[in-house]
């Protein structure tokens, strides 16, 4: 029947047509965009190596430093139901006996000494000449670290920001560092779960309530590896060669309890060569299968020491998502992250996990998860800053008399913060944008203040700083930033049509209100309450 | 410039394949010469310059990963680009209407219509009107390409083409 309907279908004009079209218009879809940001290029001071311009940052998918949040109803649900517990262990796992008492690989010490204690047991991932990657695993609560160190890469992505270790990059996940000297650094905690657009603060290991790892604490630790691993990293011995189970007898049993998998990245998992790791995933889809959760699995070798084997996993749930780890004998990991936290999923993923780890998947059902969850004992800074953000956002937005579309931020811990909001009117957009000014940035000379938001004309006083207005209708070119001792507010139209431009007013308004906000956003433990403008 | 090296609209020069059997794959040769033409196939899915260099990059560190045993890199770029960037808008179809880049300026109305219409195709049939298309694959090697039976190109590409056609008549 497909063949038939496909060649009775058949249209050489609309072929024709096709191809024309696609000539004409990739080309320009490439070209017609920024080019890439040049801050990671290879530099002349660069190390010297054969240049490989390979950007690794696999979890860094979007290259925009500020995250894209749901839209706010949404983000609003999953983030106030974003609840977070890390069921701990009995007792924490110690290191496995047997596993301990092999001799350490040449680069567990240079590793080991530059990461937090707590992660103990590390596997090489992947062992090339410029390449080394490794896992780091925390076995009391199952969070892990995604190292990189390559000699010779670069990111594309535009820099966060330029210190005397390098340049750096803030991903959802982490933080990426090109050091002078060529090496690029990348450290990423998450839990892996394909398909979340990492809605809560910017890495799922800054919300786990028991063991939180901050965004600023994964800066430190690329910021140690940067300034002390040097090339002796590089000459280290690859791991062995390992047998572990075929990769089809793996996904054959991953198939039997997670219908509809298929392989979204590692594609070609089916060599078990010499790299410690094959991930695994089933992704959800669109229209009908968009009810399929999220799963993916890991299957990790080497690690070193090996934890003892897991005698019952240690969640991380996250309301709308989970994941753990769980350990085999010696040195095999599992973990399973997916968008499917209910106990029943867990239950069975588990069961899942221990099998891939060569141990009795009939323990999981001793150990059910917990079917409440518990309110997260703490409330990080960056946490609490997303709320804030969000509601003002919406609330502004709202009050404008318009839909929120979109969101995107920065959480400031590390950097100041910003945040975007759009909202759709006709085929354009009103944006909304907040900049905190860094230390002593803030000035009240008028001069500075009409350079720093770009104003034509001399800005005037309003409750919250100095208001610049740009508004040429004829053209729905219309803007107002306000300039706050804090931050610099912007309301501003784009490529709205003038029949459907809002009147200035809305504009003065929502850019008061969002400033008003500010303060309760940016210092969200204050007890700052949002005020109508005057 | 880097299509010149790759012959008939993206299919690897049979001489290279004849090459990359026998002998492990030259990553960074590879990355020479088929970057280019491979952010235009990821773009042409995600409609994203950016998104389309991070998903090409990714692709390129997967085959620095199995550059040992991947016998045909372009069909495993392909392959890997095709399905980085399908994942990349279904992810990108649950968060918010991210602004999307502008679309570049067509020639003709004519093309413009077109190119409207392909860019809202549904992203895996996009990719599959993009690599019959614009990398001029027969249905066998797409088929081969993204591992998917041929009569599920054949559905998904019958599907696109009576989307477009009615769109465009």
């Amino acid at each position: 029947m497909i063949d038939h309907a496909f060649v009775a279908d058949a249209d050489p004009e609309l072929e024709a047509r096709l191809r024309v079209a696609l000539e004409e218009m990739i080309p320009k879809l490439v070209a017609d965009n920024a080019p890439a940001h040049a801050a990671f290029a290879p530099t002349a001071g660069s190390r010297a190596v054969a240049p490989l311009d390979v950007v690794t940052l696999a979890a860094a998918r979007r290259r925009h430093p500020r995250r894209l949040i749901a839209a706010a109803l949404t983000a609003a649900v999953m983030l106030f139901g974003l609840v977070v517990i890390a069921r701990r262990a009995a007792e924490a796992p110690a290191p496995h006996d047997a596993a301990s008492s092999t001799a350490a690989p040449a680069w567990y010490s240079l590793i080991r000494a530059s990461i937090p204690p707590r992660f103990t047991s590390i596997a090489a991932t992947l062992a090339t000449g410029q390449q080394r990657w490794f896992v780091a695993v925390d076995p009391a609560v199952g969070k892990s670290l995604e190292i990189r160190v390559e000699a010779g890469f670069y990111s594309t992505a535009a820099p966060t920001a330029t210190d005397s270790v390098g340049t750096w990059v803030q991903t959802p996940q982490g933080w990426s560092v090109r050091t002078p000297t060529g090496l690029l650094v990348t450290v990423a905690c998450d839990i892996g779960a394909r398909g979340r657009e990492f809605p809560g603060p910017p890495n799922y290991c800054d919300t786990a309530s028991t063991a939180p790892f901050t965004s600023a604490e994964i800066h430190a630790t690329a910021a140690t590896l940067a300034t002390t691993v040097t090339d002796a990293l590089f000459a280290t011995p690859p791991p062995p060669s390992i047998t572990p189970t075929p990769p089809t007898e793996v996904a054959s049993m991953i198939a039997s309890v997670v219908p509809g998998q298929h392989l979204v990245s590692d594609i070609d998992w089916g060599n078990p060569g010499t790299d410690h790791l094959y991930d695994f995933a089933v992704a959800g889809g669109s229209g009908a299968a968009a009810a399929t959760p999220d799963t993916s699995v890991r299957v990790l070798h080497g690690l070193y020491p090996a934890p003892a084997p897991t005698g019952k996993a240690s969640w991380a749930l996250y309301g709308d998502a989970a994941a753990f780890w769980v350990f085999g004998p010696s040195g095999t990991a599992i973990r399973i992250s997916t968008t499917d936290p209910s106990p029943e999923s867990l239950t069975r993923l588990e069961a899942l996990a221990r099998s891939l780890a060569g141990l009795d998947p009939a323990a999981a059902s001793d150990h059910p998860a917990p079917t409440t969850l518990p309110p997260a004992s703490l409330t990080p800074v960056a946490r609490a800053r997303t709320l804030a953000w969000e509601a003002a956002i919406n609330d502004v937005v709202t009050n404008a008399g318009l839909t929120l579309a979109g969101t995107e931020y920065s959480p400031g811990d590390v950097q100041p913060f910003t945040g975007s909001g759009l909202a759709n009117v006709g085929a354009g957009q009103i944006e909304f944008t907040v900049r905190a000014f860094g230390v002593d940035e803030y000035r009240s000379d008028p001069a500075w203040q009409q350079r720093t938001a770009g104003a034509n004309q001399p800005g005037q006083p309003v409750a919250e700083g100095t208001m610049f207005v740009t508004d040429n209708p004829a053209t729905s070119a219309r803007q107002v930033v306000i300039v706050t001792p804090s931050a610099i507010v912007t309301v501003v139209a784009r490529e709205v049509s003038t029949a459907e431009l809002p009147a200035l007013d809305v504009f003065v308004h929502a850019a008061q209100r969002l400033a008003a906000a500010i303060p309760a956003v940016l210092n969200p433990s204050c007890t700052c309450s949002m005020s109508e403008p005057q | 410039m880097e299509a010149d090296s790759v012959s008939m609209r993206g299919q690897l020069d049979p001489l290279l394949l004849a090459a990359a059997a026998i002998e492990p794959v030259d990553v960074e040769a590879a990355y020479v010469q088929h970057r280019a033409r491979l952010i235009g196939l990821a773009a042409a899915i995600t409609l994203d310059r950016s998104a389309a260099e991070d998903i090409v990059q990714e692709a390129f560190a997967g085959l620095q990963r199995h550059s040992a045993h991947v016998d045909n890199a372009v069909g495993y770029l392909q392959r890997s680009v095709v399905n980085l960037a399908v994942n990349f808008m279904r992810r990108r179809a649950v968060a918010a209407r991210h602004p999307r880049d502008p679309a570049p300026i067509a020639s003709s109305p004519a093309i413009d219509e077109t190119w409207t219409s392909v860019a809202g195709l549904p992203a895996k049939q996009r990719a599959v009107v993009v690599l019959r298309f614009w990398e001029d694959m027969t249905i066998d090697a797409i088929a081969e390409t993204l591992s998917w039976p041929a009569g599920s190109v054949k559905s998904t590409l019958h599907r696109a083409l009576a989307r477009l056609k009615e769109d465009l008549k």
